[in-house]
């Protein structure tokens, strides 16, 4: 099919670019920490607040190392709808992103991109390898 | 035929038709929702959507209101002053103390554009040769007025004050009356909230007369003016039976009025900024959907329409 052609170039592009957005921040977590915290806070405050963006970040790495998976066994790489749907919501994810490193936006907001941006193609992509492993069909 | 009219183009002349519930309606409906929200989280997002405040640049049209409170310490004792003002009740408080001084005034247009650019104050106060003053305090009245956005409306003061440890003969200040804003005014209207008197002149009683009271009453207001950088130049000496001098010049500048944004203002930089990154949401996202439809990513049914037959090609057709 040649929607192929540029459907999967242009999601394993936008998984990348999902996936070094994630990595930046979370080799640069403090800004984001502090951005979620009053201006007085006790050490605890600070480390729960902490964990809870490691714990959303480390949520994030792992559906796209499912996506990454499924993509490149091949499960995922030639079906255009969840190719175009991958394409768009991490493309859509990467842009939040960059709007979270660049306005220092807090923890909370982190949750609403993770939800749109991971965790929807991320749930189509476990429904395909449950159908194509599980129920061995070649297509949805 | 099943089904809507999804997705059309005029350049590839091709109708693409498939159910309401059909995922091509639900992609084409998710495509929409992504073309015009983002640009909008994007306009918000990034600052300034909707303007809150403004600025612009004015000339105030102050008069010098000819009302005047001066008062001149002569020593460091309690009643050891002089004073004068332009307020009959005042004056007469005064008894033995009040002084009245020489004063002359003249306001100047230098650039001949209607609105004065500066006022110069000459008071003479006549002294005795025992009396030296070590210290001035001085309140001019002016009338204050902006006409550019809102007509504001306001009479306010210039405060001055200079003590020194030796007595002088002569006080020279040359300052700007600044505008000093703690509200923004309005886009619109007559704002008249301060045209009130600075100095209660009909008042009997003393105490609305001690700049102590003027000064806290004057800094309760919003929008004030300030006798700024004054540069107040104390000069010794006197000799006997000479006036003690002030000569100030105060320049009226060019004012920069922070004001609130009307309706129509907000909302014609919200709508710049909406639709300058909408614009290309909606390239992209018409490029996703051609690419969407053209290539059936999602199943729908294309429709060629029948193109009118030539007469030429129909006469080539019959011959063979």
């Amino acid at each position: 099919m040649a929607s192929l052609g540029v459907l999967v170039p242009a999601r394993f592009l936008a998984l990348t670019a999902h996936l070094v957005a994630v990595l930046t921040i979370l080799w640069a977590r403090e800004p984001h920490v502090l951005a979620s915290l009053p201006l007085e806070f006790a050490p605890e405050e600070y480390a729960r607040a902490d964990t809870e963006l490691l714990v959303a970040l480390g949520t994030t790495v792992a559906l796209l190392a499912l996506e990454l998976g499924g993509f490149f066994a091949g499960v995922s790489m030639f079906h255009p709808p969840q190719a175009l749907l991958s394409a768009t919501a991490h493309g859509g994810a990467t842009l939040a992103l960059g709007f979270f490193l660049f306005e220092r936006w807090g923890c909370g907001a982190y949750w609403g991109v993770l939800g749109a941006g991971s965790v929807l193609p991320a749930a189509t992509e476990l429904l395909l390898l449950v159908v194509v492993l599980g129920c061995k069909r070649k297509r949805l | 035929m099943a089904g809507v009219e999804l997705f059309s183009h005029p350049a590839f002349r091709t109708r693409y038709r498939a159910g309401l519930c059909s995922a091509a309606a639900l992609a084409l409906l998710l495509i929409g929702a992504l073309t015009y929200v983002p640009p909008l989280l994007v306009a918000y997002r990034s600052h300034g959507f909707w303007l809150k405040q403004s600025a612009y640049l004015e000339q105030p049209t102050v008069r010098f209101r000819y009302e005047v409170l001066f008062v001149a310490t002569t020593g460091p004792g309690p009643g050891s002053f002089l004073a004068w003002s332009t307020f009959p009740a005042f004056n007469r408080l005064q008894e033995e103390r009040l002084r009245v001084p020489l004063l002359s005034t003249r306001e100047e247009d230098k650039n001949q554009d209607g609105k004065m650019d500066q006022l110069y104050f000459k008071l003479e106060l006549p002294l005795q040769s025992t009396e030296h003053v070590v210290g001035v305090q001085l309140i001019l009245v002016f009338s204050y007025q902006l006409h550019r956005m809102s007509t504001f409306v306001m009479q306010s003061m210039a405060f001055l004050q200079f003590f020194s440890p030796l007595p002088g003969s002569h006080l020279y200040v040359n300052g700007d009356l600044k505008l000093n804003q703690r509200q923004l005014l309005n886009h619109c209207g007559l704002d008249t909230r301060y045209n009130v008197s600075v100095i209660n002149g009909t008042s009997p009683f003393a105490s609305d007369y001690d700049l102590t009271n003027i000064i806290a009453a004057y800094q309760d207001r919003n929008v004030t003016t300030v006798l700024s950088d004054p540069n107040p130049v104390w000069m010794t000496g006197r000799a006997a039976d000479t006036p003690f001098i002030i000569n100030a010049t105060i320049h009226y500048p060019m004012e920069v009025i922070l004001y609130q944004p009307g309706f129509w203002e907000m909302i014609k930089f919200a709508w710049i900024q909406y639709v300058s990154i909408l614009l290309i949401f909606l390239w992209v996202f018409g490029r996703i959907k051609i690419f969407v439809f053209q290539n059936q990513v999602l199943t729908t049914t294309p429709i060629s329409p029948v193109l009118p037959v030539s007469p030429v090609l129909t006469y080539k057709l019959h011959q063979s």
